[in-house]
């Protein structure tokens, strides 16, 4: 049989939302962030659309800001959150073969 | 009155489960108790998400499918379901393929099980065994089990994957993984 499994991703660690954000800003989805370490936050305006994503007390980051924007820009953030802890946490002993997105998926082939 | 089949899962489209693109349909349910088998989650026999062969494929099924793999769980125990989603594959021009811990030899020897066969272009077969498991692109996940080509659709050669894993990630950050070996990334949680 072939392994199957599927993960929820929740926003946990600062330094992949960073990541992530970063990602977004350099394919023109958000136009700025600022992190503010002393309050575990961050701001990010998305277009004039101003979002804070803080730290909960469950551990895990929240969105707040306008119900319109946050649903999607959450989605996205989750999205590419997931795909910069992948790159960073792939064994010693696999390597990426192929990277595509088709349709808002983003498909990672690894060889090992 | 067609068989409902208990589906732990189906991944609509797949490149590290078969030749080209595939739709792969994890059955769920085994007893096998094959040690350090991929997929714990799919031995019990609770009902998980009930469908017709018909609803499978209407359901999943997208443009791009070359065919349809079926993994499990072990399929051939629910025979009548497999059997209805082989022939329903079948009628639709999409190959199939299927996964199975019983050998070809035990399958021949029961007459439900037997008449899938001839529905099947590739069976791979045998118990997963953790001390032989597979470690180049071909699929399968231990040495043992063989890959049998019931019909000339494939060679043997197009079992060689462009991957042993595949990760997809989706629009709302879900991450679904499958594959020849498990990579789950833990700090995605942490």
């Amino acid at each position: 049989m072939s392994f199957y499994t599927v993960i929820k991703t929740e926003l946990s660690s600062k330094k992949y939302i960073l990541c992530a954000l970063a990602e977004m800003k350099r394919r023109g989805e958000l136009k700025e962030f600022v992190h503010n370490e002393r309050k575990e936050s961050i701001e990010v305006d998305q277009d004039g659309d101003i979002l804070s994503i803080a730290k909960e007390k469950t551990g895990n980051y929240e969105i707040g800001g306008d119900n319109r924007v946050v649903n999607r820009f959450s989605n996205r953030l989750k999205q590419f959150y997931a795909y910069e802890s992948i790159k960073d946490n792939i064994p010693l002993d696999f390597e990426i073969a192929a990277e595509t997105e088709t349709e808002g998926e983003i498909r990672i082939l690894l060889k090992g | 009155m067609k068989k409902q089949i208990n589906i732990h899962a189906v991944i609509p489209l797949s490149a590290v489960n078969g030749p080209g693109a595939r739709l792969v349909v994890f059955f769920q349910g085994c007893a096998r108790g094959c040690d350090g088998c991929f997929n714990p989650e799919t031995h019990s026999f609770d009902k998980k998400d009930l469908y017709s062969a018909q609803e499978v494929f209407e359901r999943f099924l997208t443009p791009g499918a070359e065919g349809i793999t079926v993994s499990g769980g072990e399929p051939f125990m629910q025979p009548e379901g497999l059997s209805d989603l082989l022939r329903e594959a079948r009628g639709r021009g999409l190959s199939t393929v299927v996964y199975t811990g019983f050998t070809i030899e035990e399958l021949q020897r029961d007459e439900v099980r037997k008449g899938c066969l001839s529905l099947i272009d590739v069976l791979i077969d045998g118990p997963y065994e953790e001390g032989r498991k597979e470690t180049t692109l071909l699929a399968r996940g231990s040495t043992n089990q063989r890959i049998h080509l019931l019909t000339g659709r494939y060679g043997a050669d197009e079992f060689y994957m462009p991957g042993r894993v595949e990760i997809l990630i989706s629009k709302d950050g879900v991450i679904t993984e499958t594959g020849f070996g498990k990579v789950t990334p833990k700090a995605v949680n942490e």
